[in-house]
Formats: C-alpha cells, sequence, structure tokens
C-alpha cells in the first residue's frame, strides 16, 4: 500500500515538474516577441498617432492607417517632441493660441510608469526619512524609520532605535491625531531626486498625514480626504511643475491626484484601471495629461485636460499570443502549464495556466491509446492501472511521461 | 520430518530469459542441501526468491510455513543469510557490527560470536572492509551463529576462500548444524569440499535440473567408465544410459548412472568396437562436472 | 532496535554531517565578517540603504549550501546501502522492510535538518546583530527555499541511490535536477513568501520515495 501511495506521490511531484519545465523549454524555442505601440495624443490635430517597433526599425502612423516619414511624425506632435523641435529650432510659436515657452514646457513635461508587480512586491517597510529643508543636497539619513503601534527610527550604525527622535515623530504625529499603525506608506526613499517631500501616511482610521523632516524636526500636516478612502498605493512623484505631490490608487483602482495645491484630492476620470493586471503609465505637458493603460491584451489611452475632464480615449488590441501559431500549438501540446513567476508579481507562487481551448485533449487522447497499448504489451491489468490512465488524460505530455518514468509494474 | 523450505513449481524468466520452470524442492528440518551449478544456473535466483528479494513469475516457496514474498518478522529472524562474498556492513569493525545486529534479535548469543573473532587476528578498530576474504567470512559466519536461526541461506559461501579457510568454514557450519538440528541451504559453483557439507545435492544446468538426490547416493550411483574406442571417427550418442559423453581422439568418458555390465551391453548393442573398459572412481567435483559437462 | 538503526546510520554519515556542520558554520560566520568588513570601511545607512532599496542579498553563498548538505548526507547514508546490494542485509532484518528503510530516511532527515537548522539558526541570529528584525525576517523568507532545496535533495537523493536501475536512475537525476531547479527560482529579496508551504507540500510527497525503491528492489529488479 505504501509503495504505490509513495509511486503516485511521486507521479504528482514529476507531473507538477513536467508542467512548469516543459512548457518553459517550449517557450524558450520558440516565443516571439510582442512589442506593443507607443501612442500619443497630437495638440495639433486632435488625434492620435502610433509609433511602433517593427522588424529593426520604428513604424510610424496615425489611426488611419496613413503612414509617416518620422520627421512628419516629429511635426504632427510638436509638444510631445519639443526637445527635438527645440534642438532643431522647429519649435512653433504658439499653438491654441498658448504661446511656447521652452523654460515652461519642461517644467510641465513629466512621464511616470508603474507597473502591476509594484503593487506586489515583498516590502521590508523600512525607509529613509531625509531632510527636506536641505543646504546641500539630498543625503541619506543615518537611520530609517519602521511605522507600527509608534514611529520608531533604527540607527544603522549600532542597528540600536534612537528613542528621543524615535518618541518626539510619534508625538508629532499623534498630535495631529494620528492613529497608529500605519496603513499605507508613499515616498520617494531614493537620494536620487530633485527634492524631497517626506512621506504620505494613511494611518489606522483611513487619514492621510503629510510628514515631512524639516531642519530635524517633524512636521506633520493633515490631508483632508473622502469618507472611506482606502488607498492602495501612493505613488509619489519629484515632476519639476509640483502641480501633484502623488497618484494615489485606492483599493477600488479609482486614480486620484493629490494636489500641491491645498492637498487637494483630484480624482480622475478613468474607470476600468486594474492595478493587479496593468501598468499604469502617466505622462503630462502644458496642455494635455495621458494615462496609459497597459496589459498583456490591449493598450487604453486617456488624454486629460488641465481641467481633469477627459477629452479623448483611444484602445487598442495587442496580437494574442494564443491566437498566434505559437500559442496554438502550446494549448495543443500542454492541457495546462504551471509557472513560478509571473510578470504582474514579484511574488513567486505556482501559477497554474488553464487553456481555454481543449485542443490539448486530441493529444491527450492519443497518449491514453499508447498507454493501453503499453499495459496490453506488459500483460498488466487494466484495473491497476486506471488511475493512472485517468491521469494521462488529464495531464497529457506531463502525465504520460510521469506514469512512464516511475513504472506500475506487477508482480 | 517436517519440511523447512518448500518449493512448488517455481518459474522464473528475466525478461524473455527462461531461468526455469516448475523447479520443485524441499529441504527437511535438519538437512542440508547444496544447490551446485555453474556461474550463471540461477542458483542465486533461487536464494533471492527465498529470502523474499524476488518475486517469482509463477509457484511459491514456503519457509517455515510461510510464503517467502511475505516473510513476517519472526521468520525473517530464523533465517540467516550469508550473501554471496560475504557481504556485510563494511564500515564497520567486529564490536560495531556485533552492536548493531544484537539489537535486532532477543536471543542474541554474543558468545557465539565472539568465540569465533577470538580466532582472527584482527585490531579491535579494523573495518572489515579491510580485512581479507577468509577474515570477512568468518565474521558473516560469527554473525550467523548469533543469530542462531533455524535455516541458513548461504549463497556462494565458498567464493574467495583458500583451500584452509574453506575447510574450516565447511567443517564449523556442519558440526554445528548437526549438533543443533540446523536446516542449510547452500549454493555454490566450486563443488570442491562440499561432500563434507551437504547431505542433499540438487545440481542444476541452465534451466534445468540435472539430479537431485542425496549426495550419497548420487556419488554412490553416478559413475564414469572409460573406453577407447577402435574407430575414433565413430560418433556416440547421448542416449539411452549414457547421460553425458567426453571424448578425447579414441578415447571415451561416459557418464551414467547404470551398472557396467548394463553399459557393456547397451555400447555392445549399438555394435561400437572398444577395448580397455575401465571404471573410475569420482569425487563430487568429478561427478558434478561430469553430468554438466566442462562447457 | 530504533538504537541500533540509529547506530548504524550514524557511523555511516557522522564525518560528512560534522564535516559539513563545520563548512557551514565557517560559511555563515564569514558571510558576517564579511557583512561587518563593510559596514566598517562604508557608512553603514548606505550599505542598509543597499540592502533595502537596491534589495541587495549579502547571503548568495549561501546559495547551495543546503542543497549540498542533502546531497552528501543522502550519498553517505545510502550509497553504503547499495554497494554489494548491501540493502539486503538490511531489509533481512527481522522487522518490517517498509519501516525500516522509513526509519533510516528519517533519521537522515533528522541529522539534514538539525545541520540546517544550526546554519539557519546562526544566520538569522547573526543577522539580528547587524541588521533590524525587518531585514533578518526578508532574509529568512529569501534562504527558506534553499533549505527546503537541502531537505528536498536529501529525500531525492536517497531514492535514486536506492533504486536499483541505473536507466531509471539517470531518469530520476534529469527529473530530480528539474525538480530541485524551482527551489531556487525566486531572486528577489522575499519574494517566496508565499511558495514556502507549497514547498514544504511536495517535500512531504516526495519524503516516502526510498519506499518505491525498496519496493522495486524487493521485487526483484536488478
Amino acid at each position: 500500500m505504501l509503495p504505490k501511495l509513495s509511486r503516485y506521490l511521486l507521479v504528482f511531484v514529476a507531473i507538477f515538474t513536467m508542467g512548469y519545465v516543459l512548457p518553459s523549454i517550449y517557450r524558450t524555442f520558440f516565443d516571439v516577441r510582442i512589442s506593443s505601440p507607443n501612442f500619443s495624443y497630437s495638440v495639433l490635430n486632435k488625434k492620435f498617432y502610433a509609433s511602433k517597433y517593427v522588424d529593426g526599425q520604428n513604424r510610424f502612423s496615425d489611426m488611419e492607417g496613413n503612414e509617416y516619414t518620422r520627421e512628419e511624425y516629429m511635426d504632427e506632435l510638436p509638444i510631445n517632441n519639443f526637445y527635438y523641435h527645440l534642438g532643431k529650432g522647429t519649435l512653433p510659436d504658439s499653438i491654441m493660441g498658448v504661446r511656447l515657452n521652452p523654460a515652461q514646457l519642461r517644467q510641465e513635461n513629466f512621464y511616470q510608469g508603474t507597473a502591476a508587480l509594484e503593487f506586489s512586491m515583498p516590502d521590508y517597510g523600512l525607509n529613509p526619512l531625509f531632510e527636506s529643508a536641505s543646504d546641500f543636497g539630498i543625503t541619506l539619513p543615518k537611520d530609517v524609520f519602521r511605522i507600527k503601534d509608534r514611529m520608531e527610527f533604527v540607527v544603522a550604525k549600532t542597528n540600536e532605535i534612537d528613542e528621543a527622535k524615535s518618541k518626539e515623530y510619534t508625538q508629532a504625529l499623534k498630535d495631529q491625531g494620528f492613529v497608529f499603525p500605519a496603513r499605507v506608506l508613499g515616498g520617494i526613499p531614493s537620494f536620487m531626486k530633485s527634492r524631497d517631500d517626506g512621506w504620505f501616511i494613511q494611518d489606522s482610521t483611513l487619514q492621510l498625514f503629510h510628514l515631512k523632516m524639516v531642519k530635524g524636526r517633524p512636521e506633520v500636516n493633515r490631508v483632508n480626504v473622502p469618507e472611506g478612502f482606502k488607498i492602495r498605493k501612493i505613488i509619489c512623484n519629484d515632476h519639476a511643475s509640483r502641480e501633484f505631490y502623488a497618484t494615489i490608487v485606492t483599493d477600488d483602482n479609482k486614480l486620484y491626484l493629490l494636489m500641491t495645491d491645498n492637498y487637494g484630492i483630484q480624482p480622475l476620470p478613468i474607470e476600468d484601471f486594474d492595478a493587479n493586471r496593468q501598468t499604469l503609465v502617466m505622462g503630462g505637458n502644458l496642455f494635455y495629461k495621458t494615462v496609459i493603460l497597459m496589459d498583456e491584451a490591449f493598450t487604453k489611452v486617456y488624454v486629460i485636460d488641465r481641467d481633469f475632464k477627459k477629452v479623448d480615449e483611444l484602445k487598442e488590441g495587442l496580437p494574442l499570443k494564443s491566437e498566434m501559431a505559437i500559442g496554438k500549438v502550446e494549448q495543443f501540446l500542454f492541457p495546462f502549464s504551471i509557472a513560478l513567476n509571473k510578470s504582474t508579481s514579484l511574488f513567486t507562487g505556482i501559477y497554474m495556466k488553464k487553456y481555454v481551448s481543449w485542443s490539448w485533449a486530441i493529444l491527450s487522447v492519443v497518449l491514453v491509446i499508447f498507454t493501453l497499448v503499453l499495459i496490453k504489451r506488459n500483460n498488466r491489468s487494466l484495473k491497476n492501472n486506471i488511475l493512472d490512465i485517468v491521469l494521462v488524460f488529464f495531464t497529457g505530455i506531463f502525465g504520460f511521461i510521469a506514469v512512464h518514468m516511475f513504472p506500475n509494474k506487477e508482480y | 520430518m517436517e519440511n523447512v523450505v518448500e518449493c512448488i513449481n517455481l518459474t522464473h524468466y528475466y525478461g524473455k530469459k527462461m531461468v526455469y520452470e516448475n523447479l520443485n524442492f524441499n529441504i527437511k528440518r535438519g538437512s542440508i542441501l547444496g544447490l551446485l551449478g555453474k556461474n550463471g544456473a540461477g542458483k542465486t535466483t533461487t536464494i533471492n526468491i527465498i529470502n523474499g528479494f524476488l518475486t517469482p513469475k509463477s509457484g511459491k516457496c514456503m519457509i517455515l510455513g510461510e510464503d517467502s514474498r511475505y516473510l513476517s518478522s519472526k521468520t525473517k529472524a530464523q533465517i540467516g543469510y550469508l550473501i554471496e562474498g560475504h557481504v556485510q556492513y563494511a564500515f564497520m569493525n567486529i564490536y560495531q557490527i556485533e552492536k548493531f545486529y544484537s539489537g535486532f534479535f532477543p536471543n542474541w548469543k554474543r558468545e557465539a560470536y565472539f568465540d569465533l573473532m577470538a580466532k582472527l587476528k584482527v585490531t579491535p578498530k579494523q573495518k572489515i572492509s579491510t580485512m581479507s576474504c577468509g577474515q570477512r567470512s568468518q565474521v558473516a559466519l560469527g554473525l550467523i551463529l548469533a543469530q542462531d536461526p533455524e535455516l541458513l541461506v548461504l549463497d556462494d559461501f565458498t567464493l574467495g576462500l583458500d583451500p584452509g579457510y574453506r575447510r574450516l568454514f565447511i567443517d564449523y557450519l556442519r558440526d554445528y548444524a548437526k549438533e543443533t538440528n540446523k536446516t542449510i541451504f547452500t549454493t555454490s559453483h566450486i563443488i570442491q569440499d562440499m561432500e563434507r557439507l551437504i547431505d542433499d545435492c540438487m545440481i542444476m544446468d541452465y534451466n534445468r535440473v540435472l539430479a537431485y538426490m542425496p549426495v550419497k547416493k548420487f556419488l554412490n550411483d553416478f559413475r564414469e567408465y572409460t573406453i577407447e574406442l577402435e574407430n575414433p571417427d565413430i560418433g556416440v550418442a547421448l542416449e539411452g544410459p549414457i547421460v553425458n559423453l567426453e571424448k578425447m581422439h579414441n578415447k571415451l568418458e561416459i557418464y551414467t548412472y547404470a551398472a557396467p555390465e548394463e553399459i557393456k551391453g547397451y555400447l555392445d548393442a549399438k555394435g561400437l568396437g572398444y577395448t580397455n573398459f575401465k571404471e573410475v572412481d569420482m569425487s563430487l567435483e568429478d561427478a558434478f562436472i561430469g553430468l554438466t559437462g566442462k562447457y | 532496535m530504533l538504537k541500533a538503526i540509529v547506530y548504524k546510520e550514524w557511523i555511516k554519515i557522522k564525518r560528512v554531517s560534522l564535516f559539513l556542520l563545520l563548512i557551514g558554520v565557517l560559511i555563515v560566520i564569514g558571510i558576517y565578517s564579511n557583512v561587518r568588513h563593510e559596514l566598517i570601511i562604508k557608512d553603514a545607512e548606505s550599505y542598509w540603504n543597499g540592502i533595502l532599496q537596491q534589495r541587495a542579498i549579502w547571503f548568495y553563498v549561501l546559495k547551495f549550501v543546503p542543497l549540498i548538505v542533502g546531497l552528501l548526507i543522502a550519498v553517505a547514508q545510502f550509497v553504503p546501502e547499495i554497494v554489494d546490494k548491501r540493502i539486503k542485509l538490511t531489509l533481512h532484518l527481522p522487522t518490517n522492510e517498509e519501516t525500516i528503510v522509513l526509519k533510516m530516511v528519517l533519521f537522515g532527515f533528522f541529522c539534514t535538518t538539525l545541520i540546517l537548522s544550526v546554519f539557519m539558526g546562526m544566520f538569522l541570529g547573526m543577522g539580528a546583530y547587524f541588521f533590524p528584525q525587518e531585514i533578518v525576517w526578508v532574509s529568512f523568507l529569501t534562504t527558506a527555499p534553499w533549505f527546503l532545496a537541502g531537505i528536498a535533495a536529501y529525500f531525492l537523493i536517497s531514492f535514486i541511490v536506492l533504486e536499483p536501475l541505473w536507466k531509471q536512475r539517470i531518469f530520476y537525476m534529469l527529473f530530480g535536477a528539474a525538480f530541485l531547479g524551482t527551489f531556487f527560482k525566486g531572486n528577489f529579496p522575499g519574494t517566496n513568501e508565499y511558495l514556502l508551504w507549497p514547498f514544504v507540500g511536495l517535500i512531504a510527497c516526495i519524503s516516502i520515495a526510498t519506499l518505491f525503491s525498496i519496493y522495486r528492489f524487493r521485487k526483484g529488479e536488478m
């Protein structure tokens, strides 16, 4: 009995291993690159243009399918490519009645991207609190902080808690009504930034606070947020325009900007963001902001004006691997595949992909017949091998290899 | 007398190659059966079946009343097993190995083992792997004596032993078995001295049994005659009473169970002209070679 | 009887266990001697910053140590059993064949786990001297699959060594290598938090694999 059990357990582990190894070998040999186009919105023509990397070079077009040379494309999108025009001296003087000033263009231009895996990654929960009013640029503090039932600073050199500083900052937070522990923290933990705006911290009662260290002292401000404002992530920036501190993603996948002006909470008119799957890209210039949501299936672009009203949107599908030859063959070969990593999370796990198509069943039936022939040829009883046959049918090539690698001999 | 071992219709194949078909034999309590055969005749296969290390294609072996495929611990304790080449846990020394085995056998006879070890010239810390083949055979034997089993199963224990140790081993074993009424099943491909040990012999060739009878009867009944043929070109067939033949020029060795008169009559009836009819005395080894052939 | 089994198994693996224990302890001490040195010659806060922001790993040298421990202990324990088919002696002992093999494996598993626990304990304990608990915890999550790989390797190698046929053994080695590879897929600190229990489950599945080898041996696959 036990030896039989041990065999089935081995078969199970082998199916798991094959389910992981064989598809990854297959993809290593046959994978294809799918490059998603870059979409830009022209202030001049109020329409979208695409640049796409095909066969080693960039192709430019609009949504009607008209092709453009690089120069034409640049001319259609003068604001998006103002650096190019500044270099060539071809920047228009004004657009839409607005005078173009290079310094202002530069200041209002920004770009930020957040991949889905940044929403799902291991976190130490230890961060530096930089001096926000430094006279000598931004330097690493001697300590890092954690926020649990209080705010604590751990000094790197000694690995000990700086009690005085911890008490001072804990008290400063409490004085503003902060209720420990913290739910979410947002800030830029790197010293490679143009300025420091400290940390935005949501407490356990969903209140939002802004904490900075100014001349070594704590400075805490409360931010008024709507009722039940459950923040999932606070994406801070150091954009030159200083228009907003951060982009806020809530638990229900809504997007907000945390404005610099009076800590206003500005909702963005975007309804179908999914932080678990999509990469969020935002860009901005003097006239518009674009919000781009990207996943395997499509790219969606929203264009928003300076009053945060949606002015245009675009949804473009991408070629799906499951509909290409590589994907079809894969679905024929494997009834499922197992991965330990995925593109939308930095956590490993057993990520099982079950294909929608039933084409794998053809191969399974062939393998079942083959197994039956082998059983017959070795004079083994069908009764003892029913489970093996069921396994071969449902796990296809994985099960076929596994049950024969661990022979179910009768003695 | 009861049978300690009963093998009934044993049939085994390795793949398509037959080892034997319908092999039957019994070993009575207190008797010693020697399974003699050339290398590859199926001796170790039989030992493996008896010890439950091999499931035969068909047939079965009953050991002390139990099917060899499902031996209970109690029965295994009653079987002393010596692996071909006196294989033991060679990474231990003689004290360690005794300590190990004693933990498994409630009736462990420590003195029996150390009596035998006292005769060996080994240092206390010497690992078994560094001992000579003869010394290792004594360790293996000592362990079996201490185990004090009902049945001893010895796989080709003479392998690698020099004549002195072989004699020592055999005599020690025989005395022990007869004094304590032990049953022994042994195999060997070296026949020399085996008649000192075994009561019954079973001589096996590739895939068949050539003889199975008490060794005394075999030595008594199995005979060799030599003749010189008048015409060396005449062929003599393996038929009638003739069990085996060896021919060198005009000299013919005839192996048979027949009495001299009978064989003479047979040769005459065949019309063979011969001279110099002699009966040759044979040891068990000679008889074995006579029966199985030199090749 | 268990005492006798432990006695024999310990004779086989004593040397290699103590040797591996020593090597592992030296490696952990080496890791933290290096950390101490780095903390002295660099600013401590920038070393910490490397860990916290750049996700630096200061203990890569540890990666395959548990694997080697499991592998060598299994080899030391079971190769002497298959030399000259000595396993026949073990299976002939007056006790249930499955029970005795499981007890042998259990003892080897115990020794492997003990050695690995010493490494892990030292690694985390010394880590706690230099780093706050958050860093120690993440370093645990990062190294845990490597340690589990050591235990998996012990079970797998035991099973492969006891497998009676070479042809089969080669298939099992390929399978074993692929399976053990899964324990080393996460290269980001703390990434394996949710995979530890599945790994434990998979290890449980292979923990009695030796019974399959022994069963084949006893049925005459030689």
